[in-house]
């Protein structure tokens, strides 16, 4: 006879008759694989955005004075870049625009979005196309909001919209002593949707946010103030910035110096800092429940392997007495206990990615926790019932047979 | 030609228990050797030093006239040559009835079940194949312990009270059984109190303290 028929017969026998440590076995698979995936997302989030995002190495910069109104010229610009640890720095005003998909018939009802310069600090809210990297996002390109004109984000991804902006091409001292800007005639601009971005993921700027490259945003904003970029830069200044800071390390650093110079400053990494313990509360759980499967089938298969030594010496008497040799019980009992195992990891696993679906979605799921999984549990209860498995191949046929 | 020799065998248990001393006993093809003696003579140690589930203190057992060493050496020669039938009958409970009397066939799957079906039917409890062990009365499973010691041609029979428990009717039915293996040229060795063996065995010896007479 096949071993694994034995097998199999004993397998069965246990799930109908000891199932309590294998439902144990299931259930707490099932919650490694409910609970590994949103804790590995969040550590995977936590990385990116502490590394390749920008989200984490971002900051932003407020002027900071008694009359709310000292602006961030270009001066003011350059001697941040110079900070120790910053990267770069972008004037970040944001202006209301209206909005209009270039083949839309509805063109005398334009949305109203808030333009915002593309910094390293949006990619990471990109659902839709490729521009991951804000160097890419060229002049004629634009980035929307998901569900912009009522169109899904693939019928967005590549179609020009139009933008409504009145540029200034110069302004001029009058002779009254006053300025006067020269242009202000509204222009249709032709941007590309380059990609679109997820409102829900609650955006740094709120909803109806719309993505510019740096340079254009900033001429978008010189012409809504009716006057020009080099203006701006040189006198007037900009109401806010974002400096990109080398590594989410230094951003503590960098916020530092910002309020040394007078400078009101803010970062995600502030804020998450305040969540971190719950993050790593989330992280240990997730990590422990994984070594408390291995931990408890080790225990398990002591327990079981103990257990059925002592229940079934009759029985691998009988065994001994038909002539199957040590190796071959050894591999008869270990087989049954990996079986018991697997079983339950399979179970585990497939109730666990059933469970983590309809909670979190099926992104939530985790493929390498649940392929290693799936023999963990089975070894594990080798490996702790191999002291009672030796015992029982060791012992003499005729003092196994006396046990009955 | 002897089938089983076991010559001058002493068995003791932990140095100072001495259940067999000096034993001696031969058993040929076709014949039927009734042990008797009390309880606690020795007749299940004798057994299972000639079934090779233990080795003598001092003395030689033979099977086949190959004298056995090793111990997988003994479970290779219990595996071909030797079939056993138990005082109470074991069975894996998680096995169906016809797959326990399988256990010791090397044949392939279809192979095994046919002929296990076959020493069933021979046994009349071919009805009980596909039913678990534990639904079986006493005379059943002694007859299913019986088709499954035939299930790999053994060419010695070794029972150890098969009788026990039965009623009258079931005993003689067990007997007979074990007196027809003698007849297909199989030596058999049957250890019982079962009088009604003198009918059936072809020699009967006795073992009284570790000692065996009648031989």
């Amino acid at each position: 006879m096949r071993d694994s028929r034995l097998i199999r017969g004993e397998l069965l026998r246990t799930l109908r008759r000891h199932w309590a440590m294998p439902l144990f076995l299931v259930l707490l698979v099932g919650f490694v694989v409910v609970a590994r995936g949103p804790v590995a997302d969040a550590r995977a989030s936590a990385t990116a955005l502490g590394t390749g995002d920008g989200s984490l190495r971002t900051v932003s910069v407020w002027a900071n004075t008694p009359d709310g109104r000292t602006p961030l010229t270009g001066k003011r610009i350059r001697e941040i870049g110079r900070l120790p640890g910053v990267v770069a720095v972008t004037p970040y005003d944001s202006d209301s625009v209206e909005v209009y998909l270039a083949d839309d018939q509805k063109r005398d009802d334009p949305r109203v979005l808030t333009l915002h310069p593309w910094t390293a600090a949006h990619p990471r809210l990109v659902s839709h196309g490729d521009s991951t990297d804000p160097e890419r996002l060229a002049a004629n390109e634009i980035v929307l909001a998901d569900g912009f004109a009522g169109r899904s984000a693939r019928q967005l991804v590549g179609r020009e919209v139009v933008v409504l902006h009145t540029p200034i091409e110069r302004v001029e001292r009058s002779p009254d002593g006053g300025e006067a800007a020269h242009g202000g005639e509204p222009r249709e601009l032709r941007l590309t949707i380059a990609a679109v971005h997820d409102d829900s993921l609650g955006s740094l700027d709120g909803p109806g946010s719309a993505y510019v490259n740096p340079k254009l945003a900033a001429e978008l904003h010189a012409g809504s103030r009716a006057t020009t970029v080099e203006r701006l830069y040189a006198t007037e200044g900009f109401d806010s910035l974002q400096v990109e800071v080398g590594s989410a390390e230094q951003v503590g650093d960098v916020q530092r110096q910002l309020r040394e110079a007078g400078l009101y400053s803010a970062s995600i990494t502030s804020q998450l800092r305040a969540l971190s313990p719950a993050l790593s509360l989330l992280d240990t759980v997730g990590s422990v429940a994984l070594w408390l499967v291995v931990g408890l089938a080790l225990v398990f298969g002591l327990a079981m392997g103990t257990q059925r030594v002592r229940s079934r010496l009759p029985e691998i008497g009988l065994l001994k007495a038909l002539g199957f040799s040590e190796g071959r019980i050894f591999r008869v009992l270990a087989g049954e206990l990996f079986a018991v195992g697997s079983v339950a990891a399979l179970l585990g696993v497939s109730l666990g990615a059933l469970v983590a679906v309809v909670v979190s979605g099926a992104a939530s799921l985790q493929p390498l926790t649940m392929a290693l999984l799936l023999p963990l549990p089975g070894t594990a209860l080798v490996v702790g019932a191999l002291i009672p498995l030796s015992y029982a191949r060791r012992l003499p046929p005729d003092s196994v047979l006396r046990h009955g | 030609m002897t089938l089983l020799e076991i010559d001058s065998v002493t068995k003791e248990f932990d140095g100072d228990l001495t259940v067999l001393r000096d034993v001696s006993l031969t058993v040929r093809p076709g014949e039927l050797v009734w042990l008797r003696g009390r309880s606690g003579a020795g007749k299940t140690t004798l057994l299972s030093l000639a079934g090779l589930l233990s080795s003598p203190t001092h003395g030689t057992v033979r099977v086949d006239g190959a004298e056995v060493g090793t111990a997988s050496r003994a479970a290779e020669v219990r595996r071909s040559r030797i079939g056993f039938v138990f005082q109470k009958p074991l069975f894996l409970p998680a096995l169906s009835t016809v797959d326990n009397v399988m256990l010791p066939s090397p044949l392939p799957h279809s192979e095994a079940r046919a002929a296990a079906d076959q020493l069933l039917t021979r046994f009349d409890v071919g009805s009980r194949a596909d039913h678990r062990p534990g639904l079986l009365s006493g005379g059943e499973a002694q007859r299913v312990a019986l088709a499954r010691a035939l299930m790999n041609d053994p060419a010695l029979v070794l029972a150890d009270e098969p009788t026990a428990g039965l009623d009258a009717e079931t005993a003689a039915l067990v007997r007979t059984h074990l007196a027809e293996l003698a007849h297909e040229q199989r030596a058999v060795v049957v250890a019982s109190h079962d009088d009604g063996f003198a009918d059936v065995a072809t020699r009967s010896v006795t073992l009284r303290n570790g000692e065996l007479t009648d031989a």
